[in-house]
């Protein structure tokens, strides 16, 4: 599946540009650390596939075997992710861990929003929250939310980079998604905390605009999950996204709106409101 | 050079002034030193694009939303949500204009004004989309602390966030409103007398709310009048006291400012919906994969878009087409587009009511009513179900073929917006001519400008209410004028 899209020869000289620029940091990455120390993130997105591919042409330059890859279970998937990242792994040989906290997983029986006892849960799991400062009994079985976001993300996150000790871990972040990320650095190093293990954060896509992004799937026939072609534009869990267009994402106007509009909760919760004042 | 106050009365309607004048005396001075009359409402006349086609002198293609929801590329559906930063960059509202113009004002409850707009030198506290005062809901932010001084805690509309106003006890929520407005009114005064500003808007929202909440009192025509003596006099009071407050606001301006106070649309009685969506299917114009078990709106029905020509959405009879080469499955072939509508214009105006009696149907194609940038992404066709008398229902799982319900999807509702609102301006510089005809929402901003005496931008569609017996000014003011606006870039 490739994107139907022109792509000008001056256009695709400037997407090998950016792919260059990425590429270096990833060889830069590998002389740190040695490729066997480096990992990366996957979630079966448009940035995360795009920092996999431009590694994996590192990889074959180098011929070395591509890095550890890790992917999060968060109990709330799409079905077409799942299909796409089964389809990648086969075709890349990516060698992949599907990263799940399991014990948050059976302590909410595996059921969206379900209660969760901290009593039920493992002593690490438990610190963990003691850590943050979470001091209830319980809380709801939510990804996107901020307790949830922890355990299921970050707590698996650094547990895969201590079983495998991981020095260096290649991630797909861009400037322009959010204006949070504006002060990120290609590399940052993170010191060893109480449950952290000491490691860098690799970032080869930081100056890939959306726009420059999706010309470049199209100059290149780089594989994306089909949901983008539904209008999907920033895809997360699959009960708190959704899509503000039928267009596919490389045709909506991708500078004047916003990619992460349609993980806006606040969203629902206008819509909640012009119900409640009869509007809707 | 004239201030202006605007009391827009959301909802305030013409025919009631008209049968309940006599008590209304300030309204009938009013009426009798200045113009007035019925003003008509943009198709649909639904609130976002009805007040902003009034503050800014343009048609809804200039700004591209017909009711709260909008596309801006060929998408089903409408799947974003107005906001009043996509407003503000496609089209100038007065509050952008006027502060250019050296003017200082101040906008209270303006509808699509969250966050409150940071009006340069001026003030706003925002409006009924405010998601809670600790949000933030003035400009600037300090502005708050007055808020709570004059007025108390400030009340944001009918029912707090989080509650439907129209399932709240009856005594709770008249009492809310009665609260509400008169917060409101308190607020116009202070900006205009302490604050000296020179334009003053205050959106008066209980007049709409009022009416979807008791109109089946008041007309015994309406399908559920309800003969309860106790509320068959709430909205004659209610529209008594708001003629008070409307004499005392009158009364605070001094000889060199002009009241103008207008509605947007409308309220009447609502008699039904039709839903529009299984009419479709019925004949044929729109196939689903499956239909659904339960009522669902259209962006969770399961549609065959490959098999589909058109859809339906909103409550206010929009429908658009599945055009080829336009829509990512558009079946409908372009050269048919006219000869397709007028198909569909000649079938839905023979829909009866459930009782198979004719409705006084109106359709017009968006070409006809709506022009500019943003048109195109507009729906194909506006239905006008006896003047709006009936709404429609975007909704489908009504049960196969059941082209008629009685709630709104939100719930029981006793009113529908219509085509007719009412305004009235009278002050300094208004000729006292009386009642006017032919009056449309465009014609507002023009008619602002017009009355402080600051040059109409000529891409604006309506013209002054004032006309040609507005007293020339002086030439010289002309040529100053002209040449201030050529420096500020006009």
């Amino acid at each position: 599946m490739a994107i139907d899209k022109e792509i000008s020869e001056k256009r695709e000289r400037q997407c090998s540009k950016l792919i260059e620029l990425s590429k270096d940091v990833v060889r830069e990455a590998f002389e740190k650390f040695g490729h066997e120390e480096v990992g990366i993130t996957w979630t079966g997105g448009k940035d995360s596939t795009l920092t996999l591919w431009i590694t994996r042409q590192v990889c074959e330059e180098k011929g070395v075997p591509l890095p550890k890859a890790m992917i999060i279970g968060e109990g709330d998937e799409f079905q077409e992710i799942e299909e796409f990242v089964e389809t990648i792994k086969k075709e890349w040989d990516v060698p992949l861990e599907v990263c799940r906290n399991e014990d948050v997983l059976k302590a909410a029986n595996h059921t969206l929003n379900a209660p969760v006892k901290v009593k039920d849960l493992s002593e690490r799991n438990r610190a963990e929250l003691k850590r943050i400062g979470f001091d209830g009994e319980e809380f709801p079985f939510e990804a996107e939310s901020q307790v949830g976001n922890h355990l299921m993300k970050t707590v698996v996150f650094n547990q895969f980079l201590e079983r495998n000790s991981i020095k260096g871990i290649i991630q797909g972040l861009r400037w322009d998604e959010h204006p949070a990320r504006f002060n990120d650095e290609y590399f940052e190093h993170k010191e060893m905390a109480h449950l952290v293990p000491e490691h860098t954060r690799i970032r080869p896509i930081l100056h890939f605009t959306e726009k420059d992004l999706w010309d470049t799937y199209a100059a290149f026939n780089i594989p994306y999950c089909v949901l983008y072609e539904q209008g999907y534009r920033s895809l997360g869990a699959k009960t708190t996204t959704v899509k503000d267009s039928d267009i596919p994402a490389w045709e909506q106007d991708l500078e004047n709106t916003e990619e992460r509009g349609g993980r806006r909760q606040d969203k629902e919760k206008a819509m909640e409101r012009m119900r409640q004042l009869g509007y809707m | 050079m004239s201030k202006v106050v605007v009391l827009g009365l959301d909802g305030f309607s013409p025919e009631l002034v008209e049968r309940w004048l006599e008590d209304l005396p300030n309204l009938k001075k009013l009426q009798q030193q200045g113009i007035w009359g019925t003003m008509e409402s943009t198709v649909p006349p639904s609130t976002y694009p009805a007040w902003t086609c009034a503050q800014t002198g343009h048609n809804p293609g200039t700004f591209g939303f017909w009711d709260f929801s909008y596309r801006d590329d060929f998408s089903y559906g409408q799947p974003k949500l107005i906001d009043c930063t996509v407003r503000d960059k496609r089209v100038d509202c007065l509050y952008k204009i006027l502060p250019i113009l050296g003017q200082k004002v101040a906008m209270i409850n303006a509808p699509l004004t969250w966050p409150p707009p940071r009006i340069p030198g001026g003030y706003s506290i925002s409006s009924f989309m405010t998601p809670g005062l600790d949000r933030g809901f003035t400009w600037p932010e300090s502005l708050k602390d007055e808020v709570y001084r004059l007025v108390g805690k400030y009340i944001i509309d009918a029912s707090e966030p989080g509650v439907n106003y129209l399932q709240i006890e009856k005594d709770k929520v008249l009492r809310q409103i009665y609260d509400m407005d008169s917060q409101r009114f308190t607020l116009c005064k202070h900006f205009f007398v302490q604050k000296q500003c020179d334009y003053v808007f205050a959106m008066i929202t209980g007049c709409d709310r009022m009416s979807h909440l008791f109109y089946r009192y008041l007309d015994e025509h309406h399908r559920r009048y309800d003969p309860d003596t106790r509320y068959a006099n709430v909205l004659h009071d209610y529209y008594v006291w708001i003629d008070k407050h409307i004499g005392e606001t009158y009364d605070v301006l001094n000889g060199d400012t002009v009241l103008f106070v207008h509605s947007a649309h409308g309220v009447q009685r609502l008699d039904g919906l039709i839903n529009l969506n299984e009419w479709l299917i019925q004949e044929g114009y729109m196939v689903l994969h499956e239909y659904p078990s339960e009522r669902t709106p259209l962006t969770e029905l399961k549609t065959d878009w490959s098999k589909t020509k058109a859809w339906a959405t909103g409550n206010t009879g929009q429908i658009y087409l599945n055009v080829k080469g336009r829509e990512p499955q558009g079946i409908v072939d372009p050269d048919d587009y006219d000869s397709f509508l007028d198909e569909l214009a000649d079938k839905l105006i023979q829909i009866p009511d459930e009782q198979g009696n004719s409705l006084k149907t109106r359709v017009f194609k968006r070409k006809e009513i709506h022009s500019g940038p943003f048109a195109q992404y507009g729906p194909d066709l506006f239905i006008l179900f006896d003047e709006y008398l009936w709404n429609t229902s975007e909704m489908v799982g009504y049960g196969r073929g059941n082209l008629y319900s009685f709630d709104k999807p939100s719930g029981p509702d006793d009113g529908a917006d219509g085509l007719n609102g009412y305004f009235c301006i009278a002050g300094p510089g208004v000729p006292a001519s009386g009642k006017h005809t032919g009056a449309t929402l465009l014609d507002v901003a023009p008619t602002v400008l017009d009355v402080m005496d600051l040059e109409i931008p000529k891409e604006m569609e309506g013209k002054s209410l004032l006309g040609e017996e507005k007293p020339e000014r002086p030439p010289e003011d002309h040529e100053k004028m002209r040449s201030r606006l050529k420096a500020l870039g006009y």
